[in-house]
C-alpha cells in the first residue's frame, strides 16, 4: 500500500529507532515508502542464514564500522546545511551494523568488532570531508553489489539489498552536496 | 545470458515433469525454485517491467502537465531517461530468457488501472499542482523499489540479482531526490528510513 504522505512520520520513527538502540539483531523498522511493517516481516525472516555466508556478512559489517567511524568524524566538519544529513546517516549506518551483526549471529557466527581506528585521510575543508564520505559510500555500495547475488537465501539478499539501497540514497545526497549529479546513472554501481 | 538461460529454463521444466523433480535433486536454480512453487525469473521480470512502464507513464504525464516549478523539469527529465533505460534493459533480459515482453508506452486508461492495482493514490491526469506531481512520482518510485525488493527474493540468475539491485538503488535515489524537492533541506524526509523496501 502506498501512503498519501510518502515520507510519513519519519522523524518520530527515527526517534523510536534511536530509542531502541543500534546493535539489536534484526532491528525492527519500516521500509522507505513501505509503511509500518517490520523489515523482518517484509522479508519473511523464517529462513535460515547460511553459516557459509558469515565471512561475507562480516566483511560488510567491517565496512559499516568504517562508515560509522567516517560519519562520526566527519559530521561536525560538514557544511552547516548538511550536518543534519550527517547525523541521520550516522544513525542509518548504526542500524545497518546492528542488522548485519544480527545476520552474522543468526548464521552461527560472531560479529566482527570495530577496529581501533580507520584510515580516513587528512581532509582539509568541508569539500574534502564530503569527499571522504563519498569514497566510503561508494566502497559500501560496491561491496554490497558484490555480496548480494552470492548470499543465500533470497530473504537475506532482500535484507542486505534494503541496506544497499539506503546507502545509495546517502550517496545521492553526498553527491548533491559536492555539486555532482545526485543520480548519475540508471544503475547504481558505486563507480560513478 | 543468451541461449544458455533459455536452455536452462527449458531443462528445468523438463526435469520437473519427471519423477526426480524433488528439490534435493534439482540441477538448476529454476528447478529448485519451481519445486517449491517459486515464480520463474521470467515471471518475476515481467512483473517488474509492468511497474517500470507505469513509472515511465507517470514521469511523462508529470512532465507534460507543466505544473512543476521552474528548474524542476531539468531535475526530473534525466529520471525519465533512467526509467526508459530500465524498461529496455529488463525487456532485453526477458528476451534472453526466451520470454516475450511489451515495451510500448502505456495508455492512460491502462496506467490508471495499474495505479489501482498497486494502491497508488492520486491520478495520472489530475496533475494541476506541483505537489500532486511530486507526490505521484514519489509514490511510483516506492512501487518500483518494492517491485525490485520483491524480485530479489526469488530471482535465480546471479546476473539478474545484481541488475535488479542496481536498479533498485537507482529508484531509491530518485525517491530521495524527488522527496528532497518536496521537502528541501529536510533530510529526515528525503532519507526517512535506514532500510529501503518500497511498497507492494
Amino acid at each position: 500500500m502506498v501512503s498519501e504522505d510518502p515520507e510519513g512520520d519519519s522523524a518520530s520513527r527515527r526517534g523510536l529507532l534511536r530509542a531502541a538502540g543500534a546493535g539489536v539483531a534484526g532491528v525492527i523498522v519500516a521500509g522507505c515508502g513501505g509503511g509500518g511493517s517490520s523489515l523482518k516481516a517484509q522479508v519473511g525472516g523464517a529462513q535460515p542464514v547460511l553459516h557459509s555466508d558469515v565471512e561475507m556478512l562480516n566483511h560488510l559489517l567491517d565496512l559499516e564500522h568504517w562508515a560509522i567511524a567516517a560519519y562520526t568524524a566527519a559530521t561536525p566538519l560538514l557544511p552547516p546545511a548538511t550536518v543534519k544529513a550527517g547525523q541521520l546517516f550516522l544513525n542509518d549506518e548504526l542500524s545497518h551494523a546492528g542488522d548485519l551483526a544480527g545476520l552474522v549471529r543468526a548464521a552461527g557466527g560472531k560479529p566482527i568488532k570495530p577496529r581501533p581506528s580507520y584510515p580516513l585521510g587528512h581532509p582539509r575543508g568541508s569539500g574534502e570531508v564530503l569527499g571522504v564520505l563519498h569514497t566510503v559510500e561508494q566502497a559500501l555500495i560496491t561491496a554490497y553489489l558484490d555480496a548480494i547475488p552470492r548470499l543465500r537465501p533470497g530473504t537475506v539478499k532482500q535484507q542486505v539489498a534494503s541496506i544497499f539501497a539506503n546507502d545509495a540514497q546517502h550517496l545521492a545526497v553526498v553527491r548533491a552536496a559536492l555539486h555532482l549529479p545526485a543520480v548519475p546513472s540508471a544503475f547504481v554501481t558505486g563507480r560513478d | 545470458m543468451g541461449d544458455g538461460s533459455t536452455r536452462r529454463e527449458w531443462l528445468s521444466r523438463t526435469l520437473l515433469t519427471g519423477a526426480g523433480a524433488a528439490a534435493g535433486l534439482a540441477a538448476t536454480p529454476e528447478a529448485a525454485r519451481a519445486a517449491t512453487a517459486v515464480p520463474s525469473d521470467s515471471d518475476t521480470l515481467t512483473k517488474v517491467l509492468e511497474v517500470e512502464r507505469l513509472v515511465v507513464l507517470g514521469y511523462r504525464q508529470v512532465l507534460a502537465s507543466g505544473a512543476l516549478a521552474k528548474g524542476e523539469d531539468a531535475v526530473i527529465e534525466p529520471f525519465l531517461a533512467h526509467e526508459l533505460e530500465h524498461v529496455s534493459t529488463v525487456a532485453a533480459q526477458l528476451a534472453a530468457l526466451g520470454a516475450m515482453s511489451d515495451t510500448a508506452p502505456l495508455d492512460v486508461k491502462t496506467g490508471a488501472a495499474l495505479l489501482g492495482k498497486y494502491h497508488v493514490p492520486g491520478s495520472l491526469t489530475d496533475l494541476h499542482a506541483r505537489a500532486d506531481c511530486l507526490r505521484l512520482l514519489v509514490n511510483l518510485e516506492s512501487v518500483a523499489e518494492g517491485a525490485y525488493f520483491t524480485a530479489l527474493k526469488t530471482l535465480g540468475h546471479a546476473e539478474l540479482v545484481t541488475l535488479c539491485a542496481q536498479i533498485m538503488g537507482c529508484e531509491a535515489q530518485h525517491w530521495t531526490v524527488i522527496s528532497g524537492l518536496r521537502n528541501p533541506g529536510i533530510y529526515v524526509k528525503s532519507v526517512p528510513w535506514p532500510f529501503v523496501t518500497g511498497s507492494s
